[in-house]
């Protein structure tokens, strides 16, 4: 496996499924090397999915205040190490990688992509606005698989 | 002499679950006041479980956090199948207890390894400790797993479990399906013991707590997802008479509840657990507590990790007990037809006893009442605060803050569920 796909979210709250979306829309793809992984509750999940992967994307949605739904937000490893830690019960996507690194089992490259929202309420299916960033989410992943072969 | 004003601030107290501060005030070399800060905003769960239908506070409630949400679960059908007279077959209760078994150890793993552990090895946080301890750590990353395989397999999903219902679950596994857990939870229970040994090297800090303990007990068994209510100095009650004995009062430093038991402060969570039900451990974490030189009781807030990891071994051989005696339930759940009247439920979170209390009318909530640990145990743990610093005044300003620390720590506050801890500071003047 050269590269791992990890879609986050939930689908049944609207724009949070967007990661999963894109994720899926990447699985059909059947891309030699690429393996896609979707399901993770707890950040340390990441530890196992990337494992022996050169290559690690996430996919996730972001909340912004203010938003502009469908913006989409490119962040690496090295963005990641100065973000203040979020969650107060586990350990953040940061330090799972930075755990990671010192067990020998981060990804050589990581790369987060996050999609703005417009509603995270009940309810399946995407905005319109998101929606319509899936594609450029999709595109912008296979670049980064491409530029890693 | 003159009076000193020394005033130490550490921007962020780490390795807790949740947000807040500690304030230590010292003036002319003794302690004038300890305050426990929870400054996370109100959480209003009560509020707005008023109007719900009478079976949503299971899985409403679950969501005041990611760590014990079984817990929240567990409370929550017990009071409400209090309100409605429903009793469950008894294969359905030890299948809420394979769960919570999980629950047990996920969150007791997680402190362990990843909160409490570097305070004794003498690191920042547990990613150094792992460039040392490699190996150390991915046996408590193992542990944390074999953990969330039993609360996906029992539960949905090892976060905000979805299988659980009133009455029992929305379905139930066949014995042959559990089997292939068993195998990862034997593997686990030598890492479990393996825990114990590594945690009861450490070097411990002298303190003897003299709060009343308070703690489920359950015949027979260790406690786990009900009980009758028991203490250190006094004699046991029932769910339905938690609020005759504790009493809830608003301090202007915290979102969070003060509780007092019959007036004066007390403790729940392992220490009490443990001190409290001691003799009720299965015979392996028996032989680990002793070899851990644990006794009957322990007092000592700093080997609570040495509780937890023998808690842990429990855990798994009990969860082991329940697969091995194992009857698939005749029906996965059994009906809970509403009823009017009020319902009291207890459980012991990993963290320590969790009231609830339901009102029903027509079907719906009409008054909620959550009383989760870490907010029982503030005053508790404001009083070991004063009593280490007290003991300890020679210490400089940044050892003294740091034992701080680790005090509140040993407590492994969970923030979020009482309300939520970040800022210490040391006033001497």
């Amino acid at each position: 496996m050269n590269t791992v796909v990890i879609g986050i979210g939930n689908e049944y709250r609207s724009d949070d499924g967007v990661g999963l979306i894109v994720a899926a829309a990447i699985n059909e793809r059947k891309l030699p090397g690429v393996c896609v992984v979707v399901g993770t509750e707890d950040p340390m999940d990441l530890l196992d999915a990337w494992s022996g992967a050169a290559l690690a994307l996430v996919i996730d949605a972001a909340i912004a205040s203010p938003s502009t739904p469908g913006r989409i937000h490119r962040v690496t490893a090295d963005d990641l190490a100065s973000v203040r830690g979020i969650s107060s019960h586990s350990l953040d996507v940061a330090q799972v990688f930075a755990l990671g690194q010192t067990l020998g089992r981060a990804p050589e490259r990581l790369v987060v992509f996050t999609v703005e929202t417009a509603e995270v309420g009940h309810g399946v299916g995407l905005t319109p606005q998101v929606s319509a960033a899936v594609p450029d989410v999709v595109t912008a992943a296979l670049a980064e698989i491409d530029r890693g072969n | 002499m003159n009076p000193v004003t020394r005033t130490l601030s550490v921007g962020a107290l780490t390795r807790v679950e949740g947000e807040g501060a500690v304030h230590v005030k010292l003036r002319d070399g003794a302690l004038e006041s300890v305050e426990l800060n929870i400054y996370e905003p109100p959480r209003f769960f009560e509020a707005f479980l008023r109007g719900r239908a009478y079976t949503e506070p299971p899985d409403i409630t679950a969501r005041v956090c990611g760590i014990c949400p079984v817990a929240y679960q567990v409370s929550a059908c017990n009071a409400i199948e209090d309100a409605c007279g429903v009793e469950l077959e008894r294969s359905l209760v030890q299948l809420r207890r394979l769960l919570y078994c999980g629950e047990w150890i996920h969150s007791h793993v997680l402190h362990i390894y990843l909160l409490h552990a570097p305070d004794f090895l003498g690191y920042p946080d547990a990613i150094s400790m792992a460039r040392d301890e490699r190996d150390t750590v991915e046996r408590g990353l193992a542990l944390k797993k074999a953990a969330n395989t039993l609360m996906e397999f029992i539960g949905g999903r090892a976060i905000h479990p979805i299988n659980v219902r009133l009455g029992g679950f929305y379905s139930v596994p066949t014995r042959r399906e559990l089997a292939p857990l068993a195998e990862g939870l034997r593997r686990a229970l030598d890492e479990a013991l393996n825990t114990v040994a590594w945690v009861s090297e450490f070097d411990f800090p002298d303190l003897e707590i003299e709060h009343e303990l308070l703690a489920l007990m359950q015949p027979g068994c260790y406690p786990i997802e009900n009980g009758e209510i028991a203490r250190s100095a006094g004699t046991p009650f029932g769910a339905a008479q938690f609020s005759d004995h504790v009493v809830e009062s608003q301090v202007p430093y915290s979102t969070a509840l003060h509780a007092t038991l019959d007036g004066d402060r007390y403790l729940t969570g392992p220490l009490a657990r443990y001190s409290l039900n001691s003799s009720a451990l299965s015979p392996v974490a028996r032989q680990a507590a002793d070899d851990a030189g644990l006794g009957a009781q322990c007092r000592n807030p700093f080997r609570s990790i040495v509780v937890r990891a023998v808690e842990v071994v429990y855990a798994i051989e009990e969860a082991l007990r329940i697969i091995d005696d194992y009857e698939r339930p005749s029906r996965p759940f059994v009906e809970v037809p509403t009823r009017a009247g009020v319902g009291h439920g207890v459980s012991e979170a990993p963290r320590g006893l969790l009231y609830h209390r339901y009102r029903i009318e027509d079907g719906l909530i009409a008054a909620a009442t959550i009383v989760p640990p870490t907010s029982q145990n503030q005053a508790a743990i404001e009083a070991d605060l004063a009593q280490v610093v007290s003991e300890n005044l020679s210490l400089d300003d940044s050892e003294l803050t740091a034992l701080c620390e680790r005090v509140i720590r040993s407590h492994d506050p969970c923030i979020s569920c009482s309300a939520h801890f970040l800022r210490l500071t040391v006033d001497r003047r």
